[in-house]
């Protein structure tokens, strides 16, 4: 469904709705008034792989904000998928989780908390958190607040993928990470793609792309 | 060991079962107050009750009860949301902190100014800011329990939802879950039950039930499916050796509950810094 335009438009493709699960025409996105990045073409099909590359600065995280419907478009046009609106095939793996450390929580239990609103028996979410947390190597009865920073970064992506998701959206998920846990997090992530689900992945490394063969968006920072 | 427990029960029945009921239902809406850090504003909100309390009382909204009836429950619980509101989005730049010590200071001196002229007024109000549990008439002891009915079923049955909006809302609203909505059904339940728990246990009572069950079970539980049982249990355990106590040694129970409940969280926070001291000291051994 399109959710935001502004006139004027610059429809330059149709949309396969079958195949899509997000696309942006000459969108400009920004908080405030003032884009930060705009005429942003973009088409993410069942099964891709897209980098968006950029600067600090250069709009990517408000790109991303946007793309999951946080964030109003400023201008073109953002189409998304119904399903991705109401959150039943996405997945999302933050820059950092916002859970201040106020309660006990085992990593099995953070997983369950990034389960609600799939509609599915109790036992059959257990079952898919406990594969999510197998794929990506972590025991679910640690406490989360225990974890380093990149066993807390394998139990967000756990998080996102014990949704069965067909569009999975990282941001900037390789920071601060030792080339072993980058591994391992590129392994569920190949893993995942190779089960048929998008995956956008957000980072400034352009070396990133080695990586993974994917599509690439490149946002420039805006001169001032 | 209960016989204190048969002989007051003819007496004071609706109070006891008010105050068990009271203090399960506080125990409960307190979890997402300790998960936010909003402890201060858990105290803050407790004093805009009480000066929507004290509001309704000048009004002669009393209709009778402990402190009122149903007319000062609602302009209380009016009181606590819209107050909760505005904590929601601060003003200007401020601070969530600042916001909900002002909530705290305007709602303890308005409580006071709006009965200053009230024959009884400032007395009334004293009951109700230092607590008294043992008000409560034949009738209240159910609107306690509905309550504490209501928000285990809605623990049970949306646990995880309202605690991911509460705790991790912009993920949340990712995922298509209507956080706007739930952190409004959120104030809403919180304020009445909040407002309800005013007007038959007090200020204190109320206070201190909302976050103390919750801060010292967080320390005790290894995840979160246990907290809301440990915290209930918490709370029974501290009312029920509180009713005992006051019995025994005469003494208001209500502030024997805090008492105790405040003993038990310094006593697990000494707790928590001796395991580290022995920690440290076997790794520095071994």
């Amino acid at each position: 469904m399109w959710i935001n335009w502004c006139a004027p438009l610059r429809l330059d493709a149709g949309i396969d709705e079958e195949r899509c699960l997000v696309a942006a025409r000459g969108l400009a996105v920004g908080h405030g008034r003032a884009p930060v990045a705009s005429g942003i073409y973009l088409d993410v099909l069942r099964g891709d792989w897209w980098w968006l590359l950029g600067e600090n600065g250069s709009g990517k995280t408000t790109l991303l904000q946007t793309l999951l419907g946080r964030l109003a478009p400023l201008g073109g046009r953002l189409w998304r998928h119904p399903a991705v609106v109401d959150g039943s095939i996405l997945g999302v793996v933050p820059q950092r989780d916002e859970l201040a450390p106020t309660l006990p929580l085992t990593v099995l239990e953070l997983v369950r908390l990034g389960q609600v609103g799939l509609g599915r028996p109790a036992r059959e979410c257990r079952q898919l958190a406990e594969q999510a947390l197998t794929a990506v190597g972590l025991d679910g009865h640690r406490s989360y607040w225990r974890l380093s920073g990149g066993q807390r970064q394998r139990a967000l992506l756990a998080r996102a993928l014990a949704r069965q998701p067909q569009l999975l959206v990282l941001d900037e998920p390789f920071n601060h990470l030792d080339t072993e846990s980058r591994e391992r997090l590129l392994a569920a992530l190949d893993a995942c793609h190779g089960a048929g689900c998008a995956i956008v992945v957000v980072g400034h490394d352009p070396a990133l792309v080695l990586a993974h063969p994917g599509q690439v968006l490149t946002l420039a920072p805006r001169s001032s | 060991m209960i016989a204190w427990l048969v002989d007051s029960w003819s007496l004071f029945w609706p109070s006891y079962l008010v105050a068990w009921f009271s203090a399960a239902t506080l125990a409960l809406v307190g979890i997402p107050v300790v998960a936010r850090e909003q402890v201060l504003l858990g105290a803050g909100l407790v004093q805009a009750g009480t000066a929507g309390l004290a509001l309704a009382l000048a009004c002669g909204l009393a209709t009778g009860g402990h402190h009122g009836g149903v007319g000062t429950t609602v302009v209380a619980a009016i009181a606590i949301i819209l107050a909760a509101l505005v904590a929601g989005a601060p003003p200007g730049r401020e601070r969530p902190e600042a916001l909900a010590g002002w909530l705290f200071l305007a709602g303890s001196a308005g409580a006071v100014l709006l009965l200053a002229h009230q024959p009884m007024g400032l007395e009334l109000l004293k009951q109700v800011q230092s607590s008294s549990l043992l008000g409560a008439g034949p009738f209240d002891p159910w609107v306690a329990l509905a309550l504490a009915l209501v928000t285990l079923a809605g623990v049970v049955l949306g646990g995880r939802r309202l605690l991911l909006s509460a705790w991790e809302p912009g993920l949340a609203a990712a995922l298509g879950q209507r956080t706007v909505l739930w952190q409004l059904a959120m104030a809403g339940w919180t304020g009445l039950c909040l407002a309800s728990s005013l007007r038959l246990t007090g200020t204190l009572f109320t206070t201190a039930l909302l976050v103390l069950p919750a801060l010292i079970a967080r320390r005790w539980c290894g995840g979160l499916t246990m907290l809301p049982w440990a915290a209930v249990l918490i709370a029974q355990a501290a009312v029920t050796g509180a009713l005992a106590i006051a019995w025994h040694a005469d003494l208001p129970p209500a502030q024997v509950a805090v008492a105790l409940l405040a003993a038990a969280l310094a006593a697990t926070w000494a707790l928590d810094a001796a395991g580290s001291a022995w920690r440290w000291w076997r790794n520095l051994a071994g």
